[in-house]
C-alpha cells in the first residue's frame, strides 16, 4: 500500500472514533427512548446508571486531549526577548523547513527535544506548538549537532505529505496517551475501554508505518539543513548525552536533595562532569515494540550518511546559542530540585562531589556520636569524646542497643564483636570527618581504627594520625 | 479418625518410645568434655586446659573437644581470657582460641545473608584467620589449626590453590581429619567455592582413603538433593552406601558412626528399602544428635518422621 495512502487511512480512523463515541451516545438515546416508550422505568434507570457514566467518560476523554495544563513539559519558557538567538534559529530553521516556527519553547530538564501540539479533537485541530529542548543537549552537543536535531523535529511538520503527517504525528501521540488514560476499569467500564484500545491499537498499528517513514524524512530534512556529517553525529551523540543526564540526576542532583542541598550552576557542575570525568554511561538498549515509530539507529545513521549532504563543518559548542546559559539550566530544573519539601541549603554545584561524600560520612557516623554524647552526658560528642570513652574500656556502652546477631543469639561476646563491627566502621567515618575538616591528607586509618576499638584499646595511633592533641576535641560537624 | 502415623507404635518396631529420642549429646558420652565445658561457662579455664593437652595425638577426639569449648568461648570468653593471663603462652590456648573466633564468626553470621551479618561475619573471620596461622606456628604438629583455616576458607573465599596449600598441610598430619573433610566437603560446594562436580570428587576420592570417610559421598548427596533429585541414586552414592553398611555392621557407638548411620537412613529411605531404615533407627535409639538431623531446623521432629514414615512403609 502506498504511504500516502496508508495515512488518509490513519486519518480517516482518526475521524471515526469520533463517529464511534457519537454511535455510542446514539445507541443509549435509542435504547433510552425505546424503554420509557415501553414504560420500563427501572429498567431505563438501571441502563442510564450503568452506561450513562461510561458513555459520558468516553466523551471527556476524546473531548479533553487537547486541553492538557501548560506545564505539562516542565521546564521553563524562553522569550524571543530573552533569548534572541536560539529564537532566530528557530525561526530560521523553520522557515527551511517549510513549516510555522513553534509559538513556546522551553528549555526542559531532560535530554531530549521535541516539537508537542497541544491539540484538539483527537489531534484534528492544532492549537498551539510547543518546542522543548533539553539543557542537556545545549550542553554535550555542537552548535550543527543541535541544529540537526532542531530541524529533524520541525521536519515531522514539513514534509510533502505535510497536512497528513502532521496530522498523523499528532494523533498518535493523542493516542498514546488515550491508551494509557484507559487502563484500570473494571465492568463495563473495562469493555468499553477494550474496544476504544482495540481501535487505537489498529490505529496505531496503520500510522507505524508512515511514522516510521516520517522519521527517515526527518532525518534527511536535518541532513539537508546542518549537514549529514553533524545529523549523523547528533543521531550517535543523543543517546549517551541521555543514559548521562539520567545518570547525573540520579546520582548527584537526587542524592543533594536527599542530603538537603539545592545545587545551583547546575550547568556548570554537568558540563564539568561531562567533559572532565567523562563518565562511563552505556545508552540503554532501545525498547523495540510495535509501536516504536524510530526505526534502528544504525539503518537511521546509515541512510543520513548516504545522504552526503555537505555541510557541518563548525564545532562552537550549542550552549551558545544561550544568553545567560546558567540561569536558563537552574530554573528550567527548578522543579526537579525542589519538589521534595524542606529547607535545602544551596550550594555550588561543582562542590557536589565533596559535599555528597561529607553527607555520607556525617550520616555513617551519626549513631556513634549520639551514642557516644549519651555515655559521657556531654552536650556536644566529637571524635575526641568517642576516643575518650574507648581509652576508658566503655566500647560496651558505644554500641548500638538494637543489635541482632545472625543466630539471634544474646550471648554476650557475640553481641560485643557484631557490634563492634558498627563502632569501627563509624569510628572510620568519624575520623576521615575529621582529616578532611581540618583538610589534612588522609592516611590509611583502618588499622588505627582497629587498635583503637579493640578490648585494650590504643588510639594514640588514630590520634595521631587525624592529628589531634590528647586534650583537644575536633568539632565533627 | 485414626492417624496411621500415631498409629504407629514404636515400641512394636524395637524402637524407643518417642518421648525417650533426644537430639542433645549426652554428658555421658565425654564426662571430661562436658566438665570441662561447665567449668569454662563459669569461667574456669584449667580442667579445660588440661583436657585439651590430653587430646594431642587424638585428633578427631581433639577436633570434638575443640569444637565444644570453642563454642562456650565464642559465646562468653571470660575463661578464655583468664587463661591467658596466666599462660599467655599456651599453644592449646592458641588452638581453641583460633576455633571460637571461627565460631564467633558463624554465630554473627547466622543463615541468613543479612548484609551487616555478612560484613560482621567478614570482619570476625580475618581475625580467626590471624589467630589460626599463629596456631599452626605454636604447635606444628597439630592439625587442629589447619582444620580452623579450612573450615574458615569457604567464609573468606579463598582460591582453589591457596585451599589446596592448607589442605595438604592438614593431610599431612591427619590424612583421614573427619570433620575437616566434613568442612572441605562444605568449601567444595557449588554455593561456597566450588562446583557440584569438585565436591563429588572430592567425596569420592575421600572415600577411598579410609574406611572412616566412606560416608562423605552420602555428606556430598545430602547436599545436592534439593538440585538432583538423582542424588541418592547415582552409582557413587550407591556404593558408597553399601560401603557405609559394611562399616555399620559391627561399629561402636560414637559420634561418628550415629552421623553415618543417618546418612545411611537417609539413603536407605531415598531407594526405597524400609526394612534396613527401621533397623538403623534401632540401632540409633534415642540419639537424635548430630549431623545429618541437626541440619534441620527441626532435628528431633524430622528423626522421628523419617522413623514414622519408615515404619509404615516397612514390610512387617
Amino acid at each position: 500500500m502506498r504511504l500516502s495512502a496508508r495515512a488518509a487511512i490513519a486519518v480517516a480512523m482518526l475521524v471515526g472514533i469520533h463517529l464511534l463515541a457519537l454511535l455510542l451516545v446514539a445507541a443509549l438515546v435509542v435504547v433510552d427512548v425505546l424503554l420509557v416508550q415501553d414504560g420500563r422505568f427501572i429498567a431505563f434507570v438501571w441502563t442510564n446508571a450503568v452506561f450513562a457514566p461510561i458513555v459520558l467518560g468516553v466523551l471527556v476523554t476524546l473531548f479533553s486531549v487537547g486541553a492538557t495544563p501548560g506545564d505539562q513539559f516542565g521546564g521553563t519558557v524562553v522569550t524571543p526577548q530573552d533569548q534572541p538567538r536560539l529564537w532566530d534559529r528557530v525561526r530560521m530553521l523553520a522557515a527551511e523547513v517549510g513549516t510555522r516556527p513553534p509559538d513556546e519553547i522551553r528549555v526542559v530538564p531532560g535530554a531530549n527535544a521535541g516539537v508537542v501540539e497541544r491539540t484538539r479533537l483527537f489531534g484534528l485541530v492544532v492549537r498551539r506548538r510547543v518546542m522543548v529542548v533539553g539543557f542537556p543537549l545545549f550542553a554535550c552537543l555542537t552548535d550543527d549537532e543541535l541544529t540537526a536535531v532542531l530541524a529533524h523535529e520541525l521536519g515531522h511538520f514539513g514534509n510533502h505529505d505535510a497536512r497528513l503527517g502532521g496530522l498523523v504525528h499528532s494523533g498518535r501521540a493523542a493516542l498514546v496517551r488515550i491508551l494509557a488514560g484507559l487502563s484500570g476499569g473494571t465492568g463495563y467500564r473495562a469493555a468499553v475501554a477494550e474496544v476504544i484500545a482495540a481501535y487505537a491499537n489498529l490505529y496505531l498499528t496503520v500510522s507505524g508505518r508512515v511514522s516510521r517513514r516520517q522519521e527517515l524524512a526527518a532525518d534527511a530534512v536535518a541532513a539537508r539543513i546542518a549537514g549529514s556529517r553533524a545529523a549523523a553525529s547528533a543521531l550517535r551523540a543523543v543517546p549517551f548525552v541521555h543514559a548521562a543526564w539520567a545518570t547525573f540526576l540520579e546520582e548527584r542532583l537526587h542524592a543533594a536533595g536527599s542530603a538537603g542541598y539545592l545545587p545551583r550552576n547546575v550547568l556548570v557542575g554537568f558540563t564539568r562532569w561531562w567533559t572532565v570525568e567523562r563518565p562511563d554511561v552505556e545508552p540503554a538498549p532501545p525498547v523495540a515494540g510495535p509501536f516504536d515509530r524510530h526505526p534502528p539507529m544504525a539503518e537511521r545513521i546509515a541512510a543520513v550518511e548516504a545522504l552526503a549532504a555537505p555541510g557541518g563543518g563548525g564545532s562552537a559548542p550549542a550552549i551558545d546559542l544561550l544568553d545567560d546559559p546558567s540561569r536558563v539550566v537552574d530554573s528550567s530544573l527548578s522543579t526537579v530540585l525542589t519538589d521534595e519539601l524542606g529547607f535545602k541549603t544551596p550550594v555550588e554545584c561543582v562542590d557536589l562531589d565533596h559535599l555528597l561524600a561529607r553527607a555520607h560520612l556525617v550520616a555513617g557516623s551519626s549513631r556513634l556520636l549520639t551514642a557516644a554524647r549519651r555515655a559521657s552526658g556531654e552536650r556536644e560528642a566529637t571524635l575526641g569524646t568517642v576516643l575518650d570513652l574507648l581509652d576508658r574500656g566503655r566500647l560496651a556502652d558505644l554500641l548500638p542497643a538494637d543489635l541482632v546477631p545472625g543466630n539471634g543469639t544474646r550471648a554476650p561476646r557475640v553481641v560485643r564483636e557484631y557490634g563492634r563491627g558498627f563502632v569501627i566502621g563509624e569510628l572510620a567515618a568519624l575520623a576521615e570527618l575529621a582529616c578532611r575538616d581540618a583538610g589534612r591528607e588522609c592516611p590509611d586509618l583502618a588499622p588505627h581504627v582497629e587498635a583503637a576499638c579493640e578490648d585494650h584499646p590504643d588510639t594514640a595511633g588514630l590520634r595521631r594520625v587525624v592529628g589531634i592533641a590528647p586534650d583537644r576535641h575536633p568539632v565533627a560537624d | 479418625m485414626l492417624d496411621p502415623r500415631r498409629n504407629a507404635d514404636p515400641a512394636r518396631w524395637g524402637l524407643v518410645p518417642d518421648g525417650q529420642v533426644r537430639e542433645r549429646w549426652l554428658p555421658a558420652d565425654d564426662p571430661a568434655l562436658h566438665e570441662a565445658a561447665g567449668a569454662a561457662r563459669s569461667g574456669q579455664w584449667r580442667p579445660a586446659a588440661t583436657l585439651l593437652a590430653s587430646t594431642f595425638g587424638d585428633w578427631d577426639h581433639r577436633a570434638e573437644v575443640v569444637d565444644v569449648l570453642a563454642t562456650e568461648g565464642a559465646h562468653d570468653d571470660r575463661w578464655l581470657t583468664a587463661w591467658r593471663a596466666a599462660r599467655p603462652e599456651d599453644p592449646h590456648l592458641a588452638v581453641v582460641d583460633a576455633h571460637a573466633w571461627l565460631k564467633l564468626a558463624w554465630a554473627i553470621r547466622g543463615e541468613g545473608l543479612e548484609a551487616a551479618h555478612v560484613k560482621g561475619f567478614q570482619r570476625v573471620l580475618v581475625k580467626a584467620q590471624r589467630a589460626a596461622w599463629a596456631a599452626t606456628g605454636a604447635l606444628p604438629d597439630d592439625p587442629t589449626p589447619w582444620w580452623t583455616l579450612t573450615a574458615l576458607a569457604r567464609g573468606l573465599g579463598f582460591a582453589h590453590s591457596r585451599f589446596q596449600e592448607v589442605w595438604a598441610e592438614l593431610t599431612a598430619r591427619a590424612p583421614s581429619h573427619r570433620r575437616a573433610h566434613l568442612d572441605a566437603l562444605q568449601y567444595w560446594r557449588e554455593e561456597w567455592c566450588g562446583s557440584h562436580g569438585l565436591m563429588l570428587d572430592f567425596a569420592e576420592k575421600a572415600a577411598a582413603t579410609s574406611p572412616e570417610l566412606v560416608a562423605l559421598p552420602l555428606h556430598a548427596a545430602f547436599e545436592l538433593e534439593d538440585e538432583e533429585p538423582g542424588a541418592w541414586r547415582t552409582a557413587s552414592a550407591r556404593q558408597a552406601l553399601e560401603a557405609v553398611l559394611v562399616r555399620l555392621a559391627d561399629a561402636p557407638d560414637t559420634r561418628a558412626v550415629r552421623e553415618d548411620r543417618g546418612f545411611a537412613v537417609l539413603a536407605l529411605f531415598e531407594l526405597g528399602r524400609y526394612d534396613e531404615v527401621v533397623e538403623q533407627f534401632r540401632l540409633l535409639g534415642p540419639r537424635a544428635d548430630g549431623a545429618p538431623w541437626s541440619s534441620y531446623e527441626d532435628p528431633k521432629g524430622t528423626f522421628l518422621n523419617y522413623r514414622a514414615d519408615a515404619c509404615m512403609r516397612a514390610a512387617r
